[in-house]
């Protein structure tokens, strides 16, 4: 009983037409919205993990809580360079995060945030050496610093010049040093341009009268969807009665809920298409079902029972929804797949904020296959809920008055 | 068993809202033979067709029993009574009520796909029941291309598809011209005298009470005359 129902597709043209237009823009639009929203916040994440903060960060435990001198930790080299051996990791970063008072020779003082690093680590994954507008990159166990251009001008201080650090040292020790300006960096964001100074990862330790110590170690990773597997490696390779190891998701809780909140936003235009598309079909449909009454009365008179006839209804917006499913995924997927491997190129302010981060500025989208199967099944679950009304109409029909009507 | 293939005793349709009461069929007793050719005439409002629905199974009677080759269908449940009206009973509607995305072949063979007959069977049948009402050239043709009159032969062809025991025809000349009706009539009168079809027909049409063996007339929901003609 194929027949009957195919043929109905094709009974009124206008109709049908409707019907597998309104399904192949609710999965085009929808497949194309969500693949562009994923992939940008994809790629602003996999780039700012990779670049800056890792995808995991191993701490001593209870510096998450209160990130104090005091809760840095001690690591050997081995146990980083095991850590550096776990499948899916591409870089370790151990760092010192710590602030101090920064003096020049002119009596002018600022609170700045320090931050030791292995220069060559860093070099490798971030963008620092590229940010440089005067003087050079730090050496690998350099006693020298880097500032960012705005606080090199408010301290009046330039490359060669020195800069005086007071801070807190590890247990309650003072730390104090004078080091010299190798070079001055310019960042985007004002706030890092005037309040950031990077030294080596030696001189930051000496500074803080911690040899080995460090405040963190950040762990980047080639594969987002690896995360829980290399983390429980990573616990495996430390000891967790010591160390807390903590996910990206809990160390940039602000970005990830700024990501859910623009995901949530695309997710709420997608259901007010979802909406649009769903009444369009069930206005087509409601149309459909008043037109032939009749016939569903006379088809029953003659004998075919409700549920067949519900079931070669629902056949029949079955054939049209998956028309329009099909052309809607054979219409995005090949868009998709192109500005997946040739991203879309961002201009303007965005592309120079990007750039300064070591970012390509480029939105790529996303082309994971749960995506179109996704969109694909939400489109086909609101069609299978716009049936439910003939199939209503239909087992609650009066024979005798739907023939007359 | 009863020798009547349709036989209903005190049957009643009524009608209630708020206000009042309408009583459809009013206590109709009536027994058809195999082979009758029947009409059941009346004024408008008169039940006609409600008795016709009742004993075609598409309404539930409010009292009374209604039987069908012995078997009281007012006790069947509304799926027993679509299966039974698939084998037993043959409709033919006053708007021709064919299937418009098929063609007349297989408006026909549509009662017997759904009684699970094998489609050789069917197609075969489908083509003799057309040849039967003069169509056999039109079978592929679909009911748009039909005119009236021979969609309502498609119509007599489809409602003897299933070889029921009898058939209901509501007003079938009602949206025919004069010569289509008078060529539809000598048609079924010629099925019912050669293949002794039951015909049990709904009518204001006096062509059909001229060539009707049995006229009962009703009024107000009853039986005021029952008529059998000689010869």
């Amino acid at each position: 009983m194929i027949r009957l129902p195919w043929r109905n597709i094709w009974r009124n043209h206008r109709r049908t037409l409707i019907t597998i237009s309104s399904v192949f823009f609710a999965v085009f639009l929808s497949i194309l919205m969500m693949s562009f929203s994923n992939g940008s916040w994809t790629r602003v994440i996999e780039n700012m993990l990779r670049t800056q903060t890792g995808h995991i960060q191993v701490h001593l435990k209870g510096y998450w809580d209160d990130p104090v001198t005091d809760n840095f930790m001690e690591m050997d080299p081995e146990t980083i360079a095991q850590l550096e051996r776990i499948a899916h990791v591409v870089n370790i970063s151990p760092r010192i995060e710590t602030f101090a008072l920064a003096s020049s020779d002119y009596n002018v003082s600022k609170g700045i945030a320090v931050t030791g690093i292995d220069p060559v680590r860093e070099e490798k994954k971030s963008s620092l050496p590229q940010r440089l507008v005067a003087g050079n990159y730090l050496e690998p166990a350099d006693n020298g610093v880097l500032i960012g251009k705005a606080l090199s001008e408010y301290l009046q201080v330039s490359v060669g010049d020195s800069l005086a650090l007071i801070g807190q040292g590890y247990h309650g020790a003072g730390a104090i040093g004078l080091y010299p300006i190798r070079g001055i960096l310019s960042f985007i964001t004002p706030e890092m341009d005037k309040g950031l100074l990077y030294m080596s990862l030696p001189a930051a330790q000496e500074f803080i009268g911690m040899p080995n110590g460090y405040s963190g170690i950040l762990i980047a990773i080639d594969d987002g969807k690896a995360l829980e597997e290399t983390m429980h490696k990573v616990n495996e390779s430390i000891d967790p009665s010591i160390y807390e190891t903590l996910s990206w998701e809990v160390t940039m809780k602000d970005l990830l809920k700024q990501a859910e909140s623009d995901a949530a936003f695309s997710k709420i235009i997608i259901f007010v298409l979802y909406l649009i598309v769903g009444f369009g079909i069930l206005g087509t449909i409601i149309m459909m079902t008043t037109e032939r009454r009749r016939e569903f009365g006379m088809i029953v008179a003659l004998g075919m029972r409700r549920g067949r006839l519900a079931r070669s209804v629902a056949t029949e917006l079955f054939f049209m929804t998956c028309i329009g499913l099909l052309a809607g995924l054979a219409a995005s997927i090949p868009i998709v797949l192109y500005f997946h491997h040739h991203p879309i190129p961002l201009g303007g302010e965005v592309a120079v904020a990007m750039s300064a981060y070591g970012m390509e500025p480029v939105v790529p989208m996303d082309a994971d296959p749960f995506l179109f199967v996704s969109q694909a099944l939400i489109v086909l679950l609101i069609t299978s809920l716009t049936i439910l009304y003939p199939v209503r109409v239909i087992i609650k029909l009066e024979v005798n008055k739907a023939i007359r009507s | 068993m009863s020798s009547f293939i349709i036989e209903t005793k005190d049957l009643y349709k009524i009608y209630k809202d708020q206000a009042s009461e309408v009583h459809a069929v009013d206590g109709v007793s009536l027994c058809i033979a195999q082979g009758e050719f029947t009409a059941i005439v009346g004024p408008s409002g008169s039940g006609k067709t409600t008795l016709l629905n009742l004993i075609g199974g598409l309404d539930t009677p409010t009292a009374g029993s209604l039987c069908i080759d012995g078997e009281d269908i007012s006790r069947l449940s509304s799926r027993e009574l679509i299966d039974f009206r698939l084998h037993h009973i043959g409709f033919i509607f006053q708007s021709y009520n064919l299937i418009p995305v098929l063609t007349a072949k297989e408006n026909v063979s549509f009662i017997m796909d759904l009684q699970g007959r094998k489609r050789r069977d069917a197609d075969s049948r489908s083509m003799e029941l057309l040849d039967a009402v003069g169509l056999g050239d039109r079978a592929d043709s679909r009911p748009a291309k039909l005119s009236g009159g021979q969609q309502q032969r498609v119509a007599v062809a489809r409602a003897l598809a299933s070889k029921p025991r009898f058939i209901l025809a509501d007003e079938p000349t009602a949206n025919l011209d004069s010569k289509s009706a008078a060529n539809l009539l000598d048609m079924m009168e010629r099925l019912n005298k050669q293949e002794h079809t039951t015909f049990l027909f709904s009518t204001h049409d006096p062509r059909i009470m001229a060539k009707a063996r049995r006229i009962i007339t009703l009024e107000d929901g009853r039986i005021v005359n029952d008529i059998v003609k000689e010869g």
